[in-house]
């Protein structure tokens, strides 16, 4: 524990040890700065591009990691926050690996445009003509300037929208999923340069992927089912007789409370993900197929809030949405269902004997 | 006949989901949980909800949905609609209102908020090239399928709500190295 007196002298001595110790200082002080206001990315990170220290984060060195200071600094001198920032590194590493690469497809592949003219893509955002002159698509400053001002024209609602959705929306590129597997690496990137915990979760590219308190699982019963969110039950399953023109209607489900807006929404048993989106009536919507005629459907989530795609194999207790209050929904909370051989059944006592009593 | 192919495919269904039990990513399952696999509960003791209801949340009728099963039937359908949509999305060639017309209707409701801001022009996909594949059909409701087109072959993910209900597709996954 108490070190030698020495070693401080020993520390000033070795200059690339001293800046990665304070890096790692600024990681740990980083830690207490998470809290509500450092949701949905909050105020900008920043990093001098001369000071990035020799070394590797996410498998990127020390010339990718300037390149990734270069596009936080443009980030903050335009006022976007971290998420936005995070969005821009993220960019870069789909579109150059973060290098300032200063020759075009057409070089290296004689790649040409749809109408037949060489492509002269260049630099960290991988720029036609149309951005700027070549010395500016070289800048990356200026390109990474080029790009969020590109961003924030074209994706004003970029909030409420995957990271990988604002990059396609911006770039116009091919495949609007592409970045999806560059924002854990862009995440780390920025906290290990910044010193700054930002809140942006590297493990969770979704929109709603900002919250300070990552993904949790859910608990898994004996029998290996879990149950789908936090209680009490708010409203049963039933048949409902309006209360003025007399008609029936079914409330197909059990409506839990599931820890409010934003509440963990957890898969009740393992299975492929069938849906994914929106009812004709504005619900937002997960389905689940669990195989023996089983099937279960979580309701009332915001676009943003759905965390897992069509054909996804998810796991009995996965966290797969956040509560929300989409469609015919007057307050946050999961309306939950189970079809049996496609048809409704009552979702209490079918958890019930799989160990898994709803709302408590 | 019919119900019988379904039950069969059902326990073989039901096995294979519970053959998955233990991969990665699972969230730290109970240890009880992770050494026998899940537990269905008799399905027979249930009652289903009476037919003609309308549906407190989205106003649709209640009533039977015919399962999916992969029959012959199935298969064909899914690897005609994944050729369909990527013969659809396959047109840099065309402006993207036509485009977009061609393809819409094919989609899903997710996929059609995400290929809404596309330009057909990146698309390297000019024709499919040989026969569809479905490479996943873990549930019946949803088929992964490899279409070989001029670019390489393109992945599709296909879901459907119901065994009447059109295949529609959620996803494109482009060839490795084309973006």
């Amino acid at each position: 524990m108490a070190a030698p007196k020495g070693s401080a002298a020993y520390a000033i001595a070795a200059v690339p040890l001293l800046i990665v110790g304070s890096l790692f200082g600024l990681l740990l002080m980083g830690e207490d700065e998470c809290g509500p206001s450092a949701g949905n990315g909050g105020s900008s990170v920043s990093i001098d591009p001369a000071s990035v220290p020799e070394t590797e984060i996410a498998g990127y060195g020390h010339e990718q990691l300037v390149n990734a200071a270069y596009v936080m600094q443009a980030g903050k001198d335009l006022g976007l926050n971290a998420r936005d920032q995070t969005i821009g590194v993220m960019t870069a590493m789909g579109e150059s690996s973060l290098r300032n690469i200063d020759y075009g497809d057409w070089e290296t592949g004689g790649v040409t445009n749809p109408d037949g003219t060489r492509t002269t893509s260049i630099g960290l955002f991988q720029q036609q003509d149309g951005w700027g002159t070549r010395e500016e698509r070289l800048d990356p400053y200026i390109s990474s300037t080029k790009f969020f001002n590109a961003m924030t024209t074209k994706v004003p609602d970029r909030e409420s929208l995957e990271p990988t959705i604002v990059a396609h929306r911006t770039q116009v590129n091919a495949d609007p999923y592409h970045y999806t597997k560059f924002w854990d690496g862009a995440v780390q990137i920025v906290e290990g340069l910044s010193g700054v915990r930002t809140g942006l979760d590297s493990g969770d590219g979704s929109a709603s992927g900002g919250a300070c308190e990552g993904l949790l699982p859910g608990e898994v019963s004996a029998e290996g089912w879990a149950s789908p969110g936090a209680g009490p039950v708010s409203s049963p399953y039933g048949i409902r007789v309006h209360p003025i023109y007399g008609t029936q209607r079914l409330h197909a489900g059990t409506d839990l409370a599931g820890g409010g807006c934003d509440g963990p929404i957890w898969a009740a048993q393992d299975g492929v993900v069938t849906f994914r989106g929106f009812d004709d009536a504005g619900n937002g919507t997960i389905s689940i197929d669990h195989g023996g005629g089983v099937t279960t459907r979580y309701l009332h989530m915001y676009d943003s809030g759905m965390l897992v795609q069509t054909g996804d194999k998810v796991k009995a207790g996965q966290q797969i949405a956040r509560v929300g209050s989409s469609g015919e929904s007057t307050g946050c909370h999961l309306h939950f269902e189970v079809r049996v051989n496609g048809e409704n059944v009552d979702p209490a006592p079918f958890m019930a004997e799989v160990g898994i009593q709803l709302g408590q | 006949m019919r119900k019988i192919g379904t039950a069969l495919l059902i326990v073989v269904t039901a096995a294979a989901l519970t053959a998955c039990t233990g991969q990665n990513n699972a969230p730290a399952p109970t240890p009880s949980a992770s050494s026998t696999g899940p537990i269905y509960p008799d399905l027979d003791q249930f009652t289903p909800a009476p037919e003609g209801l309308i549906d407190e949340d989205s106003g649709e009728t209640h009533g039977p949905r015919p399962v999916p099963t992969w029959d012959d039937e199935s298969r064909e359908s899914a690897t005609a609609a994944a050729v369909a949509v990527m013969t659809a999305y396959a047109r840099p060639d065309l402006p993207f209102e036509q485009w977009w017309a061609g393809l819409q209707p094919l989609l899903d409701n997710k996929a059609t908020q995400d290929y809404a801001y596309m330009d057909p022009a990146r698309i390297v996909a000019t024709s499919v090239t040989g026969p569809a594949v479905i490479t996943d059909d873990t549930s019946a409701y949803v088929a992964f399928v490899d279409v070989p087109t001029n670019a390489g072959t393109y992945g599709v993910v296909l879901s459907r709500a119901d065994a009447d209900s059109p295949w529609l597709a959620g996803r494109f996954i482009l060839p490795e190295g084309v973006n």
